[in-house]
């Protein structure tokens, strides 16, 4: 018979640990609502990962929308004042074109000009010979008439001696209507001349004392066309007697001093997208057996959780433009303040974590939040492209580089007053650069009044850094993070020193 | 076939709840019995249990498979059983009792105690007590390591773990005196 094995015996603490320990293999599974719990809370956290995403995603397309209704809109604008524009271009140019040749040969323009305002008129018989000038004098009517400034008389008779001189013209038929006649306007309304010549016109289908014949040209057809466009609709009658209407071709106004000053406030999103993560080798081991270990695990807490903040920037400019003020060169002084937010179990706000257990990793669902705030002063350069032709709303683009000097880095970190830090230029230690480069660039609608005393630039405005904002990062230079700010700027523009110019002669 | 831990723990990182499932259904048992250990009641232990294994599943990609999954998980349940003791620590009344203030070291039979019993004992010690006692005795942790995680000085948490267990081994001692008999797990 075997003796009994003896049972084992041991401290205190081996019995605990003895009991304790080798029960957790059998020990019973919680109840079943733990994991229902825990899946909901799961759940909770995945849909407000998501919805941080699609908070990012929405802003993204707002920019995008905001910056295509702008360019839209400012395209459409430009369009529209485009069109009447270029009418005018075209008749005051063949106004001038006829003045400054004086090649209207032919009095018939006008007998048959008082006939083609009449709703029947459809022939109209040019010479091909006959100028430019003569045609599109006919089509562009009484107001190009009346941009000439030229009495009609006086014009009559020059038009008459250009035709005896040159025997360019020869009238081999003529086609005209009657109902030129009919029309109250054609007739009553010009001076005795016209009527002269418009009876004298229609009662000699062949042949004018003058030698001058017209004959049905190439470009009759098309005459004929603008000619319908132009009529008048029906019962319409134009007045007894016009006035003189001043045509102003675009001018630009010659800039008395190249140079302009603006105040502009920017307001945004900004990202300082920092990592402060670092190989291991990176630290310094002589702040505790555990540093090491928790920084890496805080940095990476600290970059999960890392959220943009507001941005604010309030700037002056010295613009200096070139030639008719199309381009200009702007350089200026500005100051900023940013903010950013993010969370970590042990308060990180960058700098390496000293005291810490390395048995013991810091893994917390109970984050402590901090907050960041980055103020800075930089000296920007920018290349501005706006439309000096137009008044009121017209585009404007920009781009440019910029180099700041970080003033100040002030971080809090919730209910831990200890943890706070502020860096400044001459700290010691500190995680952050001191001197820092970005670029660039925006667009949007600028608004300028008839005066051009001021204008107002308003638009979209984004912002990337060219260094990252961590002082030493462990990642090569093309796979660093970089800061990066997007949002709005408005800026008030004074052109005091711009004196508006006389208009240029004709 | 069973999924390898690597299995579970890619199919976590992926947000599978298939594989949180059973990465739980895994560790579960094990973990409870370790916050039962922290915490005075069942109720405690379960919240301790939720929240770390919502800090697992969120700090999973941290993990770098340099050692089992099992200690890392354990490791994550001890910080939350300290969480939730300096949570509680201002509410809960300490009442040291009438013990005495050393006890000469005495030599226990395994076999006449019971799990149940030996938790329930450690489940009425005073919470700071049951932390340095935990630590100390089951996880095997320093005095000096221990007072760098509850931040208190290394002679306080000798002198806490020297109380706590003068309180065990009385109540120990009573209990058997008296002839009561092993009570059966705590669960």
């Amino acid at each position: 018979m075997t003796p009994p094995i003896p049972s084992p015996k041991g401290s205190l603490e081996e019995l605990f640990r003895h009991h304790l320990l080798e029960s957790e293999a059998a020990a019973v599974p919680p109840l079943p609502h733990v994991w229902e719990q825990l899946d909901n809370s799961l759940l909770l956290a995945q849909n407000k990962h998501y919805r941080r995403r699609l908070a990012a995603y929405h802003w993204a397309m707002a920019a995008s929308l905001l910056l295509t209704v702008l360019a839209g809109g400012g395209w459409w604008h430009s369009q529209r004042r485009a069109q009447p524009a270029a009418d005018l271009a075209t008749t005051n140019k063949a106004g001038h074109d006829a003045l400054a040749t004086r090649q209207v040969g032919t009095a018939w323009p006008f007998g048959t000009a008082a006939t083609a305002y009449s709703s029947t008129s459809t022939a109209f018989p040019i010479e091909q010979t006959l100028t430019f000038s003569t045609s599109s004098f006919i089509a562009g009517g009484l107001g190009r008439y009346a941009a000439s400034g030229i009495e009609l008389a006086d014009y009559l008779e020059h038009a008459r001696q250009q035709a005896r001189r040159a025997h360019r013209a020869s009238v081999s038929s003529a086609r005209y209507y009657q109902a030129g006649v009919t029309n109250n306007f054609a007739l009553a309304a010009l001076p005795a001349t016209i009527s002269q010549l418009a009876s004298y016109t229609t009662s000699a289908p062949t042949a004018s004392s003058d030698g001058l014949t017209v004959a049905e040209g190439l470009g009759a057809e098309s005459l004929r066309m603008r000619l319908a466009a132009l009529q008048l609709p029906a019962g319409k009658a134009l007045p007894a007697r016009l006035e003189t209407a001043e045509v102003v071709p675009p001018v630009v106004h010659k800039r008395t001093s190249p140079w302009q000053l603006q105040v502009a406030y920017a307001g945004g999103l900004y990202d300082p997208n920092i990592d402060f993560t670092k190989l291991p080798g990176e630290y310094n081991g002589s702040l505790g057996p555990g540093t090491v270990a928790t920084t890496r695990e805080a940095a990476a807490e600290y970059r999960h959780n890392l959220r943009p903040g507001l941005g604010q920037r309030l700037s002056v400019w010295a613009t200096h433009r070139f030639g008719i003020g199309r381009w200009g060169l702007r350089t200026g002084l500005e100051v900023a303040e940013n903010t950013a937010s993010s969370a970590s179990s042990v308060g990180f706000v960058g700098e390496q974590v000293t005291t810490m257990n390395p048995n013991v990793q810091v893994l917390s669902n109970r984050l402590q939040g901090t907050t960041y705030r980055y103020r800075s002063v930089s000296i920007p350069v920018e290349a501005l492209y706006t439309n000096p032709v137009r008044h009121n709303f017209s585009l404007y683009g920009r781009f440019g580089a910029l180099v700041s000097s970080m003033l100040q880095v002030h971080s809090e970190v919730d209910g831990n007053a200890e943890a706070t830090r502020t860096y400044g230029i001459r700290s010691v230690g500190s995680p952050y650069r001191h001197v820092g480069a970005s670029v660039r660039g925006g667009v949007g609608m600028r608004y300028e009044p008839a005066g051009r005393q001021w204008a107002l630039n308003v638009g979209p405005v984004a912002e990337a850094g060219i260094l990252s904002l961590n002082i030493d990062p462990t990642q090569t230079f093309w796979n660093q993070h970089r800061p990066y700010s997007f949002g709005l700027e408005a800026g008030l523009e004074f052109n005091s020193l711009l004196k508006p110019a006389p208009l240029l002669a004709p | 076939m069973a999924p390898t831990e690597n299995d579970l723990i890619d199919g976590c990182l992926r947000g599978h709840p298939v594989a949180q499932k059973q990465l739980y259904e895994k560790y579960a048992a094990r973990m409870m019995a370790v916050c039962l250990r922290y915490a005075q009641t069942t109720f405690e232990a379960e919240d301790v249990l939720q929240e770390g294994f919502l800090t697992v599943f969120r700090t999973l990609g941290s993990f770098r498979r340099e050692c089992p999954l099992e200690f890392w998980i354990r490791r994550i349940m001890i910080n939350a059983a300290l969480r939730q003791h300096r949570r509680n620590a201002p509410l809960v009344a300490v009442s040291d009792g009438d013990y005495p203030e050393t006890l000469a070291s005495e030599e226990f039979t395994f076999s006449n105690y019971a799990y149940g019993e030996l938790l329930a004992l450690v489940q009425e010690l005073a919470p700071r007590y049951r932390l340095v006692f935990n630590l100390y005795a089951i996880e095997g942790y320093t005095h000096k390591e221990i007072g760098e995680l509850l931040n208190i000085s290394e002679g306080t948490s000798k002198s806490q773990y020297s109380r706590a267990r003068v309180v065990l081994q009385t109540r120990l001692t009573q209990q058997h005196a008296l002839g009561k008999p092993p009570t059966p797990g705590a669960v």
